[in-house]
């Protein structure tokens, strides 16, 4: 009696079979050695494939974040070295001020600067990055400071002198207006037309509202600056009084006078825009921390990403050599056992 | 004794060994055949001496279910391992890189950008141009999936044609084995016939198999439905030509009775019917209810709010679909949403709309703009946007992932979901594949062919062939003499 039988069908099928699964590992194994990877992450990490994905896009979108963090560091690197243009205008205005307060024949100095500096601040804010206004606030898509000359701000000066003394400028009146009639008409009826609502209405199309910026994933900073500022308002209040109000018009009483007021206006912006480089330059520390922190953030989920995916490179290769030794041995077999037939033998 | 009987039994012999050779000759043409079943001729003693009677192997019957069992629950297996990678592929792509967390993740991005510098109108057309890609790629996910079904039923179809087929020939060679065993006929060769029918039979529907008098197979599935007795029972199935979300499939009835469909990723199923059924219903229709789930949370996460602080209900924004304005219930699966879901062709400039309402909103009325001065770098309703893509949402269970979170990371989890399913269902591919060649294998033992076994027999009967000659020949030779003498 028999104790088992094998089948010639069952001796080759066996082959068949094993040489198959040999070529389908094979062929992973190949992979795998080649890109460093699991063949099929899906079918290797099944639902935990899902974790990784959650990691691929927070690094996708991390980065997107990061990349727009840069392109708002170009817009405050941009108004700081704008305001410290303006500050040095200030600066410019302020020296020759100083001399037309003790030295009463350089007025025509004096409103020759006061016009100049106008036009280099609203020049200057007035900077534009890829089409957009960027002291604009939000409202990034108008010019930030109005062109002073007629019609714009020029003719508000002109209204409100005329409200305040009954005469314009020009009138031969004007040489008659007392130091004190000159400091009051600047303190109370010009100065809120360089403030709050009158600075919007006559000078600026700049919102006082400044662009948000999202700088991390759950977290908000400013992104720009805007021309309302008091900084660039007394800068160009100073500019004006200059370049309207130290003339020939007046007697030297008044010029001087006016001349003091624009001083005291220039001193105080030149500190209020060195103010406003610092607070513009804390801002952009901020975004480049937040940069920063991104980016060790994205350095670690690419690390844990990597490593779900990752195989051994040394275990893929001997995998791969192991399996091209078990696969020769089949075929060597396949060739051995052909030959193992009693047919040969009698 | 006589001479004349030995010679007698040495013909006898002759003979037998002839008819032995025979067998072994069939056997051994027959080696390669998966279905024959090793012949064996069998000598019986009675009076007359000795008669050759030709027997097929036996096999174990509990081994032989049990195979049978196995190949029905590899094939559903396979399948099911098959088709998933399949839908993977077509809803997910290579490794994701066409699924819909990957369309969020540009959404995201692009908005990202746009919210950082609102005045650039390039970077909101392509905001836009990826919340468009978002939509394409939904309806055209919901659209792989319906296909996917239609393609379920035609293959259905086709199946139930071919066990029809099967059946129609099984009754006839049940036919043959049953008249043969009463007439006495050989029904060797019908029976191999008949096992190899039914093995067909099992891949597409599992069986189990009872012999009554007279070697009357009865074919009765594992959901207790006869399929076969003297008769073949009708199978039926109306399949359905085009499928959209809301479409139920017909079911298949074996003599009246539905085939259920198998559920989990390692299936229950057995048989492809089965494992059809369950793609067609089950897997095809979770994947289709993940799909609807993004499109409603894409329209609540995107929908307009009050920007005046008098209550009003968010109404769909960018994201809109045909019960607009008034968004989806919150939480609750809404099925279809993925085909229906489109862009609001008011904030499209392409189809007169004004791309200015990404930034600001307000497709719902002026109560609903949040920049009513229109400034160009107004960044905070692009900064919620893409916040809100982090913000949690409740998502129904009913989608195979339930539980409130983003919508990014169910987009993701929906990827894994697949990817889970798939990896389950490849694994027991392989087990339960090597389930059933271990057991067609010992069964081939059992009952195929050894050709050396063969040719070893084949030298016992030459030589017992040369002896029952050599008695002849002595016979003769003796007879011969005895004759001599005689004469």
């Amino acid at each position: 009696m028999k104790i088992s039988q094998v089948s010639t069908q069952a001796i080759y099928d066996n082959l068949r079979h094993s040489m198959s699964n040999l070529q389908k590992d094979f062929l992973q194994a190949q992979r795998e050695v080649n890109t460093g990877q699991v063949a099929d992450a899906g079918l290797s990490l099944g639902s935990n494939n899902g974790r990784r994905f959650t990691m691929l896009t927070d690094i996708n979108r991390l980065q997107s974040i990061a990349d727009g963090n840069s392109r708002t560091e170009a817009r405050l690197d941009m108004s700081i070295s704008v305001t410290g243009s303006i500050n040095d205008v200030a600066q410019g205005l302020l020296s020759t001020l100083t001399t037309s307060v003790s030295d009463n024949h350089t007025t025509h100095l004096a409103s020759g600067a006061g016009q100049s500096a106008l036009d280099a601040i609203s020049g200057l804010l007035n900077t534009t990055l890829s089409g957009e206004y960027i002291f604009g606030g939000i409202n990034s898509g108008e010019a930030a400071l109005l062109d002073y000359q007629s019609p714009g701000p020029k003719d508000a000066v002109d209204n409100a002198f005329f409200s305040h003394f009954g005469f314009a400028k020009t009138d031969a009146a004007a040489v008659s207006i007392t130091a004190a009639d000159m400091t009051d008409f600047i303190d109370n009826t010009l100065s809120p037309l360089f403030t709050g609502a009158g600075w919007t209405s006559t000078f600026s199309n700049a919102s006082d509202e400044t662009i948000t910026a999202r700088i991390g994933l759950n977290e908000q900073g400013v992104g720009s600056v805007s021309a309302n500022n008091s900084g660039f308002q007394n800068a160009v209040f100073a500019a004006v009084i200059a370049a309207e109000f130290i003339s020939d018009d007046f007697n030297a009483g008044a010029r001087s006078a006016a001349a003091q007021s624009a001083l005291d206006l220039v001193g105080n912006s030149t500190g209020q825009l060195a103010e406003l480089q610092g607070k513009t330059g804390l801002l952009i520390n901020r975004i480049s921390q937040s940069s920063e922190r991104l980016n060790v953030q994205m350095d670690e989920l690419t690390i844990y990403s990597d490593k779900m995916v990752e195989v051994d490179p040394y275990e893929a290769a001997t995998r791969l050599n192991s399996l091209i030794t078990q696969i020769e041995t089949s075929y060597t077999l396949t060739g051995r056992i052909q030959q193992l037939s009693l047919m040969r033998y009698i | 004794m006589s001479l004349t009987s030995a010679l007698q039994i040495a013909q006898n012999s002759l003979l037998n060994v002839t008819r032995q050779t025979s067998v072994v000759s069939r056997n051994v043409t027959d080696a390669g055949n998966a279905d024959y079943t090793r012949r064996q001729g069998v000598v019986e003693s009675s009076n007359l001496g000795s008669r050759v009677v030709v027997v097929r192997s036996g096999v174990d019957s509990q081994l032989n279910a049990a195979s049978l069992d196995a190949l029905s629950e590899s094939s559903a297996q396979a399948l099911i391992s098959n088709r998933l990678d399949q839908l993977s592929i077509s809803i997910n792509g290579l490794d994701g890189s066409t699924s819909p967390a990957q369309g969020l993740t540009a959404l995201h991005n692009s908005l990202q950008a746009y919210s950082v510098d609102p005045s650039n109108s390039l970077l909101a057309e392509s905001a836009l141009q990826n919340a468009k890609d978002l939509v394409t790629s939904l309806n055209s996910a919901n659209g792989s999936i319906q296909t996917f079904r239609t393609s379920m039923d035609v293959e259905l179809k086709n199946e139930v044609a071919k066990l029809n087929q099967l059946l129609e020939e099984f009754h006839q060679v049940n036919s043959d084995v049953t008249n043969g065993t009463r007439s006495g006929r050989d029904v060797n060769d019908a029976l191999d016939q008949r096992d190899a029918l039914l093995r067909q039979i099992t891949e597409i529907v599992p069986v189990n198999v009872m012999t009554r008098e007279g070697n009357d197979a009865v074919l009765v599935t594992k959901g207790g439905a006869t399929l076969f007795e003297t008769v073949p029972r009708n199978v039926t199935f109306d399949p359905v030509s085009i499928y959209n979300a809301t479409t139920t499939g017909n079911p298949i009835r074996i003599d009246g009775v539905p085939v259920l469909g198998g559920s989990g990723a390692n299936t229950s199923a057995g048989g492809t019917l089965s494992a059809m059924v369950q793609l067609r219903d089950d897997s095809g229709a979770t994947i289709q209810s993940e799909l609807d789930e993004i499109a409603r949370g894409l329209i609540t996460t995107f929908a307009e709010t009050d920007a005046t602080n008098s209550a009003l209900p968010p109404l769909a924004g960018l994201f809109t679909y045909s019960g607009a304005p008034t968004i989806p219930a919150a939480g609750v699966l809404q099925t279809g949403l993925a085909a229906d879901i489109s862009i609001n062709a008011q904030y499209d400039p392409a189809q007169g709309g004004n791309i200015n309402l990404m930034r600001d909103g307000g497709a719902n009325g002026a109560a609903y703009n949040h920049n009513p001065t229109g400034a160009a770098s107004y960044s905070d309703h692009l900064i919620s946007l893409v916040q809100s893509l982090d913000g949690t949402t409740a998502f129904d269970g009913q989608s195979g992932i339930g539980g409130s979170m983003s919508l990014l990371s169910y987009a993701t989890q929906s990827i894994g979901w697949l990817d889970g399913q798939r990896s389950e269902a490849s694994q027991a591919a392989a087990t339960k594949e090597a389930l059933h060649v271990r057991l067609a294998e010992k069964i081939s033992n059992q009952t195929g062919v050894n050709i050396d076994e063969e040719m070893a027999l084949l030298l016992q009967l030459e030589h017992s062939y040369e002896a029952s000659a050599r008695v002849i020949s002595t016979v003769d030779e003796m007879l011969a003499t005895l004759m001599s003498v005689v004469r």
